[in-house]
């Protein structure tokens, strides 16, 4: 069976979200599970996910033609490593209207490479639209929102949340003060922690972190198993 | 015009020119026989450009390079325009010569056989991004009263072309009937430099082909570009019912 090549997309129309929080978690999962990914940080001023990752992610400036080709042009490289696109809120509607311009979709799909939208949702009415009109503009795109209770908390019970154009989620938990510090020191690996945490670190902190991270880990596992299982669905 | 019914076989002499140089006359000659490709209307193309043919460089199956001012090669282009299998020709002429190319076809009696309905010529006309290009109207008119006659704006290379005061423009399309606008999009200047360098018809790129046919490593990115570059050309020229004209439906 050959299989897809995953292209995930981490955007939202507004900033501080926890973008660049999802798109590394999601690294850190392939890493985590023995896999390497291929990341973009379209950030050209403030590029996060490439400094977490200086070996994966490359910074692309969509603002010139070699930004855009050095995105675009390995994101349709179907070689069933995954990509993970942390696409800077400023870049949302260029990164757009850039797949509509090359035909990216389409070429995609002939190359079974399967674009994922992995959307931060905060409630706000920016975001609930541009959601909207990403959904209607590409209908067959998958779109996974991003549920993160740290940026926006409470946002399941909102009557917002329902608004969105979407089956699926991700749930992010809120973190506590102190794991939050320990895991935004720079160099501080996610996968490495969980490979083999540091000695000194404190049991309790060792803890929290573990079960934060592993309950976003399961979600990313089940999604994978879930996109195996309509593949073979359609298979058969 | 004479050919408000269907003509089988009708041959159309397309010519492709401006007064002025450097605006684009050849990237529009090889947009047109890209969309006729693609149409499934084989066309021939002579390139006037001589010794040195542009056109020649990324259509050489089907271009000749001739010198539209010589009595040999006027024979090459017209008496055959009758006789050959080919019905579309495009005519890709040198710059700055529209108007003596123009010349040169009414004194050897071709624009006198356009009026008697031998051929369905068509004139691309070129405008550059200048009033001067309006004063071109102007010369080039009294010769295509008989003609489908096409002012093209050529935006591929050019995102500042000047604001057509839609007055003065009334003033010169008042003098041209049957003329209507065609305009060619911008094209991203990379990606132009790349299929420059190819040096192959625009869907040969899209296709990630070189020019022997075989897989070429072209940038998807680029390719995406050209590729909607060419449906928006294709839109424009289906708006004029280009194929309908050839084939002289209208």
């Amino acid at each position: 069976m050959k299989n897809r090549t995953l292209v995930f997309i981490v955007c939202s129309p507004t900033g501080r979200v926890g973008k660049t929080v999802a798109a590394r978690l999601l690294g850190d999962y392939f890493l985590l599970s023995g896999r390497t990914f291929v990341g973009f940080d379209t950030d050209t001023h403030e590029p996060s996910f490439a400094a977490r990752f200086p070996q994966e992610v490359v910074v692309s400036d969509l603002n010139t033609i070699q930004g855009q080709m050095a995105l675009i042009d390995p994101l349709l490289v179907p070689d069933g490593v995954p990509k993970i696109v942390d696409l800077w809120h400023r870049s949302l509607e260029g990164f757009f209207t850039l797949l509509d311009h090359t035909g990216f979709i389409a070429e995609a799909r002939r190359l079974a490479i399967e674009p994922v939208l992995l959307y931060l949702a905060d409630g706000s009415p920016r975001s609930v639209e541009t959601a909207g009109h990403l959904a209607a503009r590409y209908p067959d795109l998958q779109i996974v929102l991003v549920n993160n209770e740290g940026t926006a908390p409470g946002l399941e019970e909102r009557e917002e949340f329902d608004r969105y154009p979407t089956g699926r989620s991700f749930k992010i938990a809120a973190l506590d003060p102190v794991l939050r510090q320990t895991i935004e020191e720079p160099g501080f690996s996610l996968s490495r922690f969980m490979l083999m945490p540091p000695a000194n670190m404190s049991i309790v902190v060792r803890a929290g972190l573990r079960e934060w991270l592993w309950r976003v880990f399961s979600q990313f596992k089940s999604f994978e198993l879930r996109m195996t299982l309509e593949e073979t669905e359609h298979l058969g | 015009m004479v050919g408000s019914v269907a003509r089988f076989g009708w041959p159309v002499p397309i010519m492709v020119g401006a007064d002025k140089g450097g605006v684009g006359k050849t990237t529009v000659a090889r947009a047109l026989l890209d969309y006729f490709a693609s149409n499934n209307v084989i066309a021939r193309a002579f390139d006037t450009e001589h010794p040195r043919g542009t056109l020649h460089r990324f259509h050489p199956d089907v271009t000749e390079v001739v010198d539209i001012t010589q009595t040999p090669d006027q024979m090459r282009i017209l008496d055959t325009l009758n006789t050959s299998q080919v019905k579309v020709t495009v005519l890709d002429t040198r710059a700055g010569a529209l108007t003596t190319s123009l010349a040169a076809l009414r004194d050897v009696g071709f624009l006198d056989a356009v009026k008697r309905g031998e051929f369905n010529f068509m004139l691309f006309h070129i405008l550059g991004p200048s009033l001067a290009s309006l004063g071109e109207i102007a010369e080039t008119a009294p010769f295509v009263s008989d003609a489908n006659y096409f002012l093209v704006r050529n935006y591929v290379n050019d995102s500042t072309f000047f604001d057509w005061d839609p007055a003065t423009l009334q003033t010169y399309f008042g003098k041209v009937k049957n003329a209507s606008e065609v305009a060619i999009p911008k094209l991203n200047a990379m990606a132009y430099e790349q299929v420059d360098l190819a040096g192959t018809p625009w869907s040969t790129f899209v296709a990630n082909k070189a020019a022997g046919g075989e897989p070429a490593q072209h940038s998807f990115t680029l390719r995406g570009y050209v590729r909607t570059w060419q449906s928006k050309n294709a839109e424009e020229f289906n708006r004029i019912r280009l194929l309908d004209l050839i084939n002289g439906r209208i």
